[in-house]
């Protein structure tokens, strides 16, 4: 059609809802969205999904579905529909008994183009439950039909389909469908049989709660296709079971480290808990092995003295893991009592709350909370004898998309399963209606940035729901920045939440030394008070740590770090040294300086150092062109250029001796045998190299000499280096 | 060389040779030796041994170039592992490359821990990877995080409950830090420093990015236990053709004592092939100070030792594998006239300084240089006095299609034009119109063909 045929039709364009703009740029058809067409005449609406009467020239109009609008290549718009087959068009042999009513109707798998003008108007099609429940009269008897089954318009007719079901999950799946469905399956291919019966079984999620999920059929057939096409199709079924029953044995005892040589899939899915990994050969171990630290092969010799220091390090060690489990938070007495007051009076009023806590990563906000929360269970406990309060935790971090957020809460509220659409809805209706007996929830949502969607509507929900009269909904939301909620909520919006702000701080070097110190205290206790680190050194590492960043697992990894050099140095001291100390070893303001210094040297110098003789020139010619030309990125063409011209300028006179040793030609080294001397042998993977190492950035680009190159070091940094190497002396010393 | 070897030993010890010098060698079913990594090697053992023996969660991250063994090393060490706790954990590999976003390596992680439970309980009834990307993530934390705070379960309860420690190595984890969230790091990373008595997890990174710590997000860089292992190339020509001579060499103790002296006579030949003047040694060293690779070396000495005469241990010449330029290599397949309207558009791109041509000015410049080669040719034959010959004529259409031809081949290659940061190509004029970039230059093209007369007369400008 023209677009002059789209005359008396207007037609608008949707955007599509959730596509996201970068990729309706890359296809073109992802760009079109929806259209949705609209006939002047009377108003009649088209969009993809819908069905329409579509006249057929002589006798009732057919049937057709909407399979798609789309901006056409020979035509303006294309409108392409799948047909249905009508009742009186089949064969009364070969229709199933179930299937002969006036309305019913089979969708076909043939597509075909249709003009607009044939369009005769609207139609309904429904699922055998839905049009059961449909009175027809003479207003809709011509334009309701019943669809339970499909076909390929000439004999054949697939298994009792849901109607419903296709339609709900889109135009595209039904096609998809429809096209592996109405084909009769052929004799003696049990894939294909399957295939025609899955769909009795609908693997939909709405369906599968009743009945865990059946995935499977299709997917196990696949596994068993492969060593048994010779069998029969009918014995699949028992054969199986058998499979399943087959000792796990010969499974174990297949030598094999990889697991991507076999795998279950297919042999799952029905039941929904989550799996629990084996403990026991663990604790087994674990008796085995009573002394540990005494009973190691690597510490044999290593016998009561030294194997004292050995242990208190580990204890050490253990106590400064942040994982370790800690009675108290030294250093946020006033953060966690404001935490704690707060949420005490919204739990003991009912009410809703939304308490929003900040600060940079590492300063104890989720810890503070934590022991907050398990606080308020003990006290309200003991006081009331009964549970105060329910407790949940999120982490926007954890959840793969933002509105997973809902799912959890609502599985917490109700213990269902539902998707997150749904409990959008559920939790909305939940939060609005009063129930003196709910227990106020309190919710911990962890990296809240990270649940922030395109129109803000997860955190603003989760911010709104709190000042529902009867939600007794308490957020404790947890972000990175102060002004999270003003930055992403309209200003209305959110000085209307009424958010009660406990900002963390960055530790202070001070309480830094005074929270490792603090989970110290014991085991110096138990070491007959001998330092296990030394006070100078705890303050240096706190020191160091307070002055960039305040984040207290740094420190602590930092210390943990000193204890395990020092335990090598201690280790590697001849027997006689280690028998003086006594087993007394503390860990010193050196052994601290060692691990920051390894925390924060870059690997950057040595790798520069480590470069081949090709490599380092690459560098070098970038930087004397840089020199040349001023611009910070350079086309390959020009550095290869510039390799060239030095390798037949400079002398490289250290390099020539040093080749000669080897009775090697410096040229014929670098370029190889061939003679044209245009590139340096393996040229683009010295290149490619260095990109991948992050030293320069090349640009993806297919012609080699185009691509442009930047540095990504900084170039004292590299000239530092290089001027170290006795082969790139000359070149260095001219820059 | 006395003593002459049956012949199937001699087989037998090539396979051996060879083997080490094939791929498999870093896929971790068998121990390769390295060199030069011990101190390394020893690191990642410890601190997986913490992590199994003590419920130490560490992450650690492996940087090197390729070919620096950082695979291999971590491979040996697990191997080591494996055989001192046999059973007693779990690795979990993921790879930036085969998996490449979060949500397809959450699944691949939940695919091998279904496997491994299935290897160690036959359970065939549950499983961690779900229908939805969601839950199996769900599952999947469920099982790994023991820091969460949940009602019910007693905190402070030390229980001995202890489970299976699990070690992750992310090969290409550099892939992972290209997602703003970095949600797959930041669990790791969390999991491992959160590991508890209940839990243990292990994070082995592997990367060639020196700078990789500095693109982690600030919260996975809080995460991370900031401990960086550096493999570096050998740094001196001895060390290097230490790693080569490791890397042929044959471990005397894998042959039964009748192959014994043969291994070990191999073995030394190859010392003093390494140490002395011959083409092994040329070749390395000429590896050494250009791409200084031990997996081109492989490659190159593959063919090398396959055709190697095992009763002398001479081999032939080395063959050089030319890893040059795509470009060059088509240039050389190129009818002449494909190659003349190369130079041509090469001549006009250098005459005015452009850096994109097309066809018309590539072709203006053809036929000008084509008419007056047959200008001076007819006039010499007329002042030989013989008659005037027809310019050899290629029609527009002829000279169109070569060009398409080297659009195809790749010589000339469409630019890119950015609009908003997004490469389009936004182009509606003819074929003949559009611009393109040129791959090689005018200079190349004559160094290349300098023993061709009419080539050199071509690019003569
Ligand atoms: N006051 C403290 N006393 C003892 N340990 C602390 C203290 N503060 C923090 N830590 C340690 O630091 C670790 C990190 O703290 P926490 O998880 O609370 O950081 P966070 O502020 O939530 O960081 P992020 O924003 O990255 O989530 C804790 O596991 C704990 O071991
Ligand atoms: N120090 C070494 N001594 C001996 N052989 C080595 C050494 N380093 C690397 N190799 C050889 O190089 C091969 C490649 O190593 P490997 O695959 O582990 O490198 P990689 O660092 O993982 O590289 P990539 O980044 O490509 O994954 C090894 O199988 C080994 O044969
Ligand atoms: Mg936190
Ligand atoms: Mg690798």
């Amino acid at each position: 059609m023209s677009q002059k045929s789209l005359q008396g039709w207007t037609f608008e364009l949707k955007e599509p809802e959730n596509g996201t703009p970068r990729r309706s740029r890359r296809s073109a058809a992802a760009a079109v969205g929806q259209i949705r067409l609209t006939r002047d005449a009377d108003r009649l609406e088209l969009k993809k999904g819908d069905t329409v009467l579509v006249s057929s020239g002589t006798g009732p109009p057919d049937v057709a579905l909407i399979r798609d609008i789309d901006f056409g290549t020979d035509t303006f718009l294309d409108v392409r529909v799948l047909w249905f087959m009508r009742r009186s068009e089949a064969d009364d042999g070969v229709l199933p008994q179930d299937s002969r009513l006036e309305n019913d109707v089979f969708l076909t798998p043939i597509a075909e183009k249709i003009r607009l003008d044939d369009i005769v108007g609207p139609c309904t099609v429904l699922s055998a439950s839905q049009f059961a429940a449909v009175r027809l009269d003479s207003s809709n008897r011509g334009s309701t039909f019943r669809c339970q089954r499909f076909s390929d318009r000439d004999s054949y007719f697939s298994d009792l389909v849901d109607w419903d079901d296709y339609v709900s999950r889109g135009t595209e799946y039904v096609y998809q469908q429809v096209k592996e469905l109405a084909i009769p399956p052929r004799q003696g291919s049990p894939r294909k049989k399957k295939r025609t019966d899955t769909p009795t079984r609908p693997k939909t999620p709405k369906m599968r709660s009743p009945e865990p999920m059946v995935l499977s059929d299709s997917e196990e057939l696949d596994l068993e296709d492969l060593d048994s096409a010779y069998e029969s199709p009918l014995e699949e079924r028992p054969r199986r079971r058998e499979r399943k029953r087959k000792p796990r044995a010969a499974q174990k005892s297949a030598k094999s480290s990889s697991p991507s040589k076999s795998t279950p899939r297919g042999l799952r899915k029905v039941n929904n808990s989550v799996p629990v990994l084996p403990t026991v050969i663990r604790q087994k171990f674990f008796e085995d092995d009573n002394e540990l630290v005494i009973d190691d092969d690597d510490l044999q010799e290593v016998v009561d003295t030294d194997g004292k220091v050995v242990k208190t390090f580990r204890k050490a060690k253990e106590k400064l893991l942040p994982s370790a489990k800690l009675q108290t938070l030294p250093c946020r007495d006033q953060e966690s009592a404001q935490l704690y007051s707060s949420l005490l009076d919204a739990i003991l009023s009912q009410l809703g709350r939304c308490i929003y806590v900040s600060g940079t990563p590492g300063v104890g906000k989720t810890a503070t909370i934590r022991e907050v929360i398990k606080q308020l269970f003990v006290n309200l406990a003991n006081d009331n004898d009964k549970k105060m309060f329910n407790y949940l935790e999120i982490n926007g971090l954890k959840l793969m998309s933002p509105p997973a957020a809902y799912e959890a809460l609502y599985h917490k509220i109700s213990g269902d399963n539902v998707k997150a659409g749904a409990a959008l809805d559920l939790l909305e209706r939940h939060f609005e209606t009063k129930d003196e007996t709910r227990l106020p929830l309190v919710v911990l949502l962890d990296e809240m940035d990270q649940i922030v969607t395109k129109n803000q509507t997860v955190m603003y929900n989760f911010f709104n729901w709190p000042t529902y009269e009867n939600s007794k909904l308490i957020v404790v939301a947890v972000a990175n920045t102060m002004d999270l909620p003003e930055r992403l909520l309209t200003n209305k919006i959110s000085s209307r939440l009424g958010l009660t702000r406990i900002q963390f701080p960055g530790y202070t070097y001070a309480q830094l030394s005074e929270i490792i110190k603090h989970r110290l205290e014991k085991i110096e206790r138990a070491n007959e008070n001998k330092l296990v680190i030394s006070k100078d050194a705890i303050e240096f590492a706190s020191r160091k740590v307070a002055s960039v960043s305040g984040d207290a697992r740094r420190s602590l990894v930092i210390c943990v770090r000193a204890l395990e050099i020092a335990e090598m140095e201690f280790l590697s001291k001849p027997q006689q040294e280690r028998d003086e100390l006594q087993g007394r070893y503390t860990v010193g303001i050196m052994h601290v300086m060692k691990a920051v210094n390894e925390t924060t040297s870059t690997p950057v110098a040595n790798y520069l150092n480590s470069l081949s003789f090709a490599a380092k020139m690459v560098l070098v010619a970038f930087l004397l062109r840089r020199k040349r030309t001023g611009s910070a990125e350079l086309p390959l063409g020009e550095i290869i250029d510039e390799m060239n011209n030095q390798f037949g300028m400079v002398l490289f006179s250290e390099l020539k001796r040093q080749l000669s040793h080897e009775q090697l030609e410096m040229l014929e080294v670098l370029y190889g045998d061939e003679n044209s001397r245009l590139r340096v042998d393996g040229l683009g993977y010295i290149v490619r190299e260095l990109d991948e190492s992050g030293v320069i950035a090349q640009q993806q680009l297919r012609a080699e000499r185009l691509r442009l190159v930047r540095l990504n070091v900084n170039e004292d940094e590299i000239i530092g280096c290089l001027k170290r190497d006795a082969l790139m002396a000359d070149l260095i010393a001219t820059m | 060389m006395t003593v002459s070897e049956p012949e199937q030993n001699l087989e037998l010890l090539r396979q051996r040779v060879l083997a080490n010098l094939s791929n498999r060698t870093s896929s971790g079913l068998v121990k390769v030796r390295l060199n030069n990594l011990e101190m390394e090697q020893v690191q990642i053992y410890k601190m997986l041994e913490n992590t199994i023996k003590f419920n130490e969660g560490k992450s650690c991250l492996v940087i090197g170039p390729r070919g620096s063994g950082k695979t291999t090393m971590v491979n040996n060490a697990l191997l080591d592992l494996q055989e001192r706790f046999p059973n007693m954990f779990y690795v979990i590999r993921i790879s930036g490359f085969y998996q490449s976003d979060d949500k397809s390596a959450i699944k691949e992680i939940a695919r091998q821990l279904d496997w491994h439970l299935l290897r160690h309980s036959g359970n065939w009834s549950v499983s961690f990877e779900r229908f939805s990307a969601n839950d199996t993530m769900n599952s999947v934390m469920s099982v790994l995080d023991g820091s969460q705070l949940m009602e019910g379960k007693d905190q402070n309860g030390d229980d001995d409950e202890m489970q299976m420690p699990i070690i992750f190595v992310i090969d290409e984890l550099d892939k992972y830090t290209n997602d703003a969230k970095q949600t797959l790091l930041y669990n790791l990373f969390d999991v491992a420093q959160s590991s508890s008595n209940s839990h243990a997890v292990a994070v082995i990174g592997l990367t060639t990015v020196t700078g990789v710590r500095e693109q982690l997000e600030k919260r996975v860089k809080s995460r991370f236990s900031q401990k960086v292992i550096q493999l570096t190339k050998p740094r001196q020509l001895a060390e290097f053709c230490d790693s080569v001579y490791c890397m042929i060499s044959v471990d005397p103790d894998d042959f039964e004592p009748s192959m014994l002296e043969l291994a070990q006579r191999y073995n030394s030949h190859m010392k003093t092939l390494l140490g002395g003047a011959s083409e092994l040694r040329k070749l390395v060293v000429r590896n050494f100070y250009t791409v200084k690779d031990l997996n081109i070396l492989k490659s190159q000495l593959t063919p090398y030792i396959a055709k190697m005469d095992m009763t002398t241990f001479s081999g032939g010449p080395i063959p050089l594998v030319n890893t040059n330029n795509r470009s060059f290599q088509i240039l050389a397949s190129l009818s002449e006239l494909e190659l003349k309207l190369v130079i041509c558009a090469g001549r006009q791109l250098l005459k005015n300084s452009m850096d994109q041509v097309n066809f018309n000015i590539a072709y203006e410049e053809f036929e000008r240089i084509s008419s007056s080669q047959t200008n001076t040719l007819n006039s010499q034959l007329q002042t030989m006095g013989r008659v005037k010959l027809d310019s050899a004529h290629h029609s527009r259409d002829l000279m169109l299609a070569c060009w398409e031809r080297l659009i195809y081949y790749g010589l000339l290659v469409e630019p890119i034009r950015q609009i908003n940061g997004i490469n389009s190509s936004f182009y509606t004029g003819g074929e003949s119109n559009k611009m393109f970039h040129l791959d090689v230059t005018v200079e190349d093209v004559a160094r290349l063909f300098r023993h061709t007369d009419w080539v050199t007369k071509w690019c003569r400008i």
